[in-house]
């Protein structure tokens, strides 16, 4: 029930922006040769330079000419790349119109070239691409990435730095991707880690609460802070604000926490779910990260499916 | 003797009593630098110390009476009273274990702004001016590990919602009087009581800077609305001190390793089995409940704070909890 309902926001995502996010489409440097576009439904990460633009996922539908307005407000290069961190709605709305775009230019100067090579973990090009019970692909062709990777990472080389594409298994879904610039030092984290949610785990679609937390600890592992545990590597959130390494240890150790009060009640305690709701085992992080769309209860539902599991 | 500052001051008193004439604003201006020595808090501040002695003459540095349970080890665990933190900021702190310090992510986190100055502190107060000499921003450095805070008296506004949040914070601040009062915001989560009460990165802070003669006065009002059912409001006291004895922090004064507070770099402290270990204990089990409380033969409930616990009334309940 609950991957059905988690589902329902991602699909509805594009059309379930906040006010925060419709109050405008804005890019904003993060550092390097990177910036956020903020404002357009999750998250979306740009990279420019003299080769052209490589955007990490695109936002919800019909944000695209905003986006777009966004992405010349740096850079007048044509959109070469496009990595989609996972399925989610608000993640790759943006695929089919910029995907149609010759090399993503709309400035009516009338350059030309190939269109943007979309990027993705595998499973997000089947699920993309695999026809329901209505024999039709959930979305259009346009939208699918043309390159559905399958190893552990993929490497490219792209305006003098080099940018990592890490799949993350059985995270937020069995499609999920984390992009690190390396040259910029500016890690893409996708619904792996917002600021603004529990960590969104959708069964359905193949997450765990474990791959998330592994997925956590991975980017910890990349992330380096200046001094005092702040600054250095930066991270963009699927959302919310732009944050380090710290805000990092905070989710990370968040989901760490609940996860062992949820062991205890459902594995050592033998509670039901009834029980552990009781519980409150999220206490401390409800009115932070809980919301309507994606509330406590739906999290210890979630969680309670796989601790049951296990 | 330092001017006053001229701009975002909040002292017009010169602009008010224009009318009256040159003699009167010249008076005024005369009796504004004699105010300046007392407003001015740029300097050196070391707060009262223990009896520590550097050197022939040189007074002690570090360490400070006030709130003394929260001096050297800190706070005892799962001891929240005068604090009012409401269910889930409970539950966290009833969570925290003292070995999360050894997690290599945690050993290098300064304090934040919601607690920095209840922490060692030898402040160094220095002013940033524009092209005009006007003050563009005080820098405070000193704080524990060193998230200075700079407070920015030229009425630029905070960062974007999607800016990063630092120890520090984003701070802006005018003259009130013989006071600077600061607004913080953009701050990392953090704690404001190292037993594991929590601070979160929705709280902003209210700061009043007022300095009597040679004692500087830092009061700090934490508003978290997530954590907090009331304002948390401290005050600590700093006196000024000649150059040389506001020791740095890696000076032996200081009861910490060479040049350990300047740059930290994290290492492993314990042998771990699984490297990703996070100390804590669950809420319901924390095996400190009952210390404090006991030694003290107090309820349990007791220490667990709460509004409720910070006011004289909550003296007769205590009575009828022993």
């Amino acid at each position: 029930m609950n991957s059905l309902r988690i589902l329902f926001v991602i699909l509805c995502a594009g059309a379930s922006l906040t006010a925060q996010e419709n109050a405008g489409v804005h890019a904003m440097k993060v550092q390097g040769n990177v910036w956020i576009i903020t404002g357009a439904g999750a998250n979306i990460a740009m990279q420019a330079g003299k080769e052209g633009v490589l955007l990490v996922d695109t936002g919800a539908a019909g944000m695209t000419d905003k986006v777009l307005a966004a992405v010349r407000e740096v850079s007048d290069g044509p959109i070469r790349y496009i990595v989609n961190t996972s399925i989610s709605a608000d993640h790759i709305g943006g695929n089919a119109a910029l995907a149609v775009l010759p090399g993503g230019l709309t400035n009516g100067k009338g350059r030309g070239g190939p269109t943007p090579n979309i990027i993705a973990q595998e499973n997000v090009l089947l699920r993309m691409s695999t026809p329901g019970p209505e024999k039709k692909a959930p979305y259009p062709t346009d939208a699918w990435p043309t390159d559905g990777y399958m190893a552990a990472h993929r490497n490219l080389f792209f305006n003098g730095e080099v940018v990592d594409i890490l799949r993350e298994p059985a995270a937020h879904s069995d499609g999920d991707s984390i992009v690190y610039f390396r040259g910029s030092n500016v890690l893409v984290a996708g619904d792996i880690f917002t600021t603004t949610s529990l960590p969104m785990i959708d069964r359905k679609l193949g997450g765990t609460a474990k791959g998330l937390l592994d997925s956590l600890n991975r980017m910890l592992d990349i992330a380096v802070p200046e001094n005092m545990q702040e600054g250095g590597t930066y991270i963009i959130p699927g959302h919310g604000r732009v944050c380090d390494e710290a805000d990092l240890v905070e989710y990370r150790d968040m989901l760490h926490e609940i996860g062992d009060r949820m062991r205890d009640l459902v594995k050592v305690q033998h509670l039901n779910l009834a029980e552990v709701k009781s519980k409150r085992p999220v206490l401390g992080w409800e009115g932070r990260y809980g919301r309507p769309e994606w509330s406590s209860d739906m999290f210890i539902e979630t969680l309670f499916e796989e601790f049951r599991e296990k | 003797m330092r001017p006053l500052p001229s701009r975002n001051s909040g002292m017009n008193v010169a602009d008010s009593l224009r009318p009256l004439g040159c003699l009167a604003i010249t008076f005024v201006v005369l009796c504004g630098s004699l105010t300046a020595a007392e407003t001015d808090i740029v300097g050196y501040w070391n707060q009262p110390a223990f009896g520590t002695v550097l050197g022939p003459g040189i007074a002690a540095v570090f360490g400070f009476e006030e709130d003394s349970t929260e001096r050297a080890d800190g706070p005892a665990p799962v001891d929240y009273i005068g604090i009012p933190l409401n269910e889930e900021a409970r539950a966290r702190a009833l969570s925290y274990d003292g070995s999360l310090l050894s997690v290599p992510e945690h050993q290098c986190m300064p304090h934040p702004a919601q607690y920095s100055f209840w922490g060692p502190a030898n402040l160094r107060i220095t002013e940033e001016l524009d092209d005009n000499l006007d003050i563009v921003a005080y820098h405070v450095a000193g704080t524990f590990r060193r998230a200075d805070r700079v407070i920015y008296l030229d009425g630029r506004p905070h960062p974007s919602e999607y800016a990063p949040h630092t120890w520090a914070g984003f701070t802006t601040g005018k003259w009130v009087g013989n006071t600077l009062v600061t607004t913080t915001t953009h701050i990392k989560w953090g704690w404001i009581r190292r037993n594991g009460v929590p601070a979160s990165d929705q709280a902003t802070v209210t700061t009043f800077y007022t300095r009597n003669g040679n004692v500087l006065t830092v009061t700090w009002m934490v508003h978290d609305p997530l954590y907090m059912t009331e304002t948390y409001t401290k005050s600590v006291d700093f006196i000024e001190a000649p150059r040389v004895t506001a020791a740095q922090f890696d000076t032996p004064a200081t009861g910490q390793a060479g040049g350990a507070f300047f740059k930290c770099f994290p290492g492993e402290e314990l042998a771990q089995t699984d490297p990703y270990k996070v100390p804590h204990y669950l809420p319901w089990a924390n095996p400190f409940v009952n210390e404090v409380a006991g030694k003290l033969h107090l309820l349990p409930r007791v220490l667990l704070g709460g509004a409720e616990t910070a006011y004289p009334e909550y003296r007769e309940q205590l009575r009828g909890s022993r």
